[in-house]
């Protein structure tokens, strides 16, 4: 997977509804028919995904959470920033 | 579409952790139109939650756990501030799904449901001409208008969900109220056959249901259908007050809208207080499975029955009981299954 800009600012779509459910968030996405759930760790990105913080400052806010390193963090990020752009949940701003 | 299972899975968080998945909310009883079988207790805008007290409620809601709103009413459009209750509502991520006759649809308006990006807007069809269809209303003009409003609606990209509470006025247009929704290319969710009373108590609105045996025979079972029919063993007797909560205009949270068991009311009490309350006849029904329905769980009828706990409650007299109304649409459509008239 190429490497992913740590400068880059992941921004929610706003079309979608979404809720925190015994810690892990449900997405529904009605236009595309499509609903997600996502782990525990993709809940705690997802909730730091507010539109300002940029890949570099989410992944360093994983590092505080979680036991892991800055390349499995980093890794994690990427991964989880690259499917949720895919399934349109997600978009991405320098 | 959504691989079921999430669904499912989310279904049993929110009932084992009895979340209130899902909110229906009466913004207002204010209305422009006039139905002859409208089952609100008044027509007039008075006393309703402010939009403070939905906001205080949306937080309190999304803190539970709360994904979807329902907004009706009423007529959400007859509120100045629906666009911002509404905005609240999408502010705090709840999927919203909204009920409107439709008469006031601009494509302005239709624009700005879109821009809510909602599940669906569903909008209630009377019948395949405007003389049918205005003459449930009670309003001269509301069939074109309710009509130009779906259109307004399916031009901004809203789904839209029509559907038809089967009426003496309306019965003789099944057939072409099916055609009138196919031209217009939105979703048919189907015919209900039941008209209920009035929340004042008045059985007016009685008068105009039409016979189970005729219900049978006009209505082909899939249109019939108006909700998932979930009636296993195991499965809970309904979801309300269990994932399912509805709250009148005027701050009164009962199990369901059709379920009349008063739970509190949230000038009173927060919802979350009122939510977990114990309460003696609402904790019955969450906790009832289809299996443990002694009259119910044993019937015939069970695989065809819509069977409403609210309506049991409400007529027979017990929510864990059967429901006449029910007894009476499900035998009859077994017997125009089977062709075989139950004895
Ligand atoms: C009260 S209306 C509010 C939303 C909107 N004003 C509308 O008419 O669709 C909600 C739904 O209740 C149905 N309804 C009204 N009176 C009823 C009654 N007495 N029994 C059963 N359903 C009824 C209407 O047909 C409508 O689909
Ligand atoms: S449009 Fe809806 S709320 Fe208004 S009178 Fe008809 S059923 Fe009642
Ligand atoms: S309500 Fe009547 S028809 Fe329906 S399951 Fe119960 S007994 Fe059978």
């Amino acid at each position: 997977m190429p490497a992913l800009s740590p400068d880059l600012v992941p921004v929610r779509n706003e079309r979608l509804s979404w809720r925190v459910l015994e810690g892990e968030a449900l997405i529904l996405f009605p236009e595309a028919g499509t609903l997600h759930r996502l782990n525990e760790t993709g809940t705690c990105v997802w909730q730091h995904v507010d539109g300002e913080r940029s890949v570099e400052s989410i992944v360093a806010l994983l590092i505080d959470e979680y036991d892991v390193t800055t390349d499995e963090a980093s890794i994690s990020v990427a991964a989880f920033v690259a499917d949720l752009t895919d399934a349109g949940l997600l978009a991405t701003r320098q | 579409m959504a691989p079921l299972s999430i669904l499912e899975e989310v279904g049993v968080i929110a009932r084992s952790h009895r979340i209130p998945y899902h909110v229906l909310l009466e913004l207002t009883y204010g209305c422009n139109l006039r139905c002859v079988m409208c089952y609100n207790p008044t027509h007039e805008a008075v006393g309703e939650l402010s939009l403070e007290e939905y906001v205080g409620l949306f937080d309190e809601l999304a803190r539970l756990g709360t994904v979807q709103l329902t907004l009706t009413g009423g007529e959400v459009l007859a509120r100045r501030d629906f666009w911002d209750i509404a905005r609240a509502a999408r502010d705090r991520h709840f999927a919203l799904r909204i009920f409107t006759n439709g008469t006031r649809v601009t494509p302005e308006i239709a624009q700005r449901f879109a821009d809510l990006a909602p599940l669906s807007v569903e909008v209630s069809l009377y019948g395949a001409t405007a003389a049918t269809h205005d003459a449930v209303t009670a309003r001269g003009g509301s069939f074109v208008s309710t009509l130009e409003g779906i259109r307004n609606l399916r031009a901004a990209g809203v789904r839209v969900v029509t559907k038809t509470l089967l009426t003496q006025l309306n019965k003789h247009e099944v057939d072409d109220t099916l055609a009138l929704v196919d031209a217009l290319d939105v979703r048919f969710k189907g015919f209900d056959p039941v008209v209920f009373e009035t929340h004042a108590g008045d059985d007016g609105p009685l008068a105009l249901r039409v016979a189970a045996d005729e219900v049978a025979r006009l209505v082909p079972w899939h249109l019939h259908v108006t909700e998932d029919l979930a009636c296993g063993d195991d499965e809970p007797m309904c979801g309300a007050a269990h994932d399912f909560v509805s709250i009148t205009p005027h701050g009164e949270v009962y199990p369901c809208l059709s379920m009349r068991i008063p739970m509190g009311n949230i000038r009173d009490r927060s919802f979350e207080e009122i939510w977990t309350a114990p309460h003696h006849e609402v904790d019955r029904v969450r906790s009832a499975t289809w299996g443990q329905l002694s009259t119910c769980g044993g019937c015939d009828a069970r695989g065809v029955c819509q069977r409403c706990p609210g309506l049991a409650h409400h007529e027979d007299g017990d929510v864990l009981g059967p429901s006449s109304t029910h007894c009476e649409l499900s035998f009859a459509r077994l017997d125009d299954m089977t062709g075989d008239p139950h004895v």
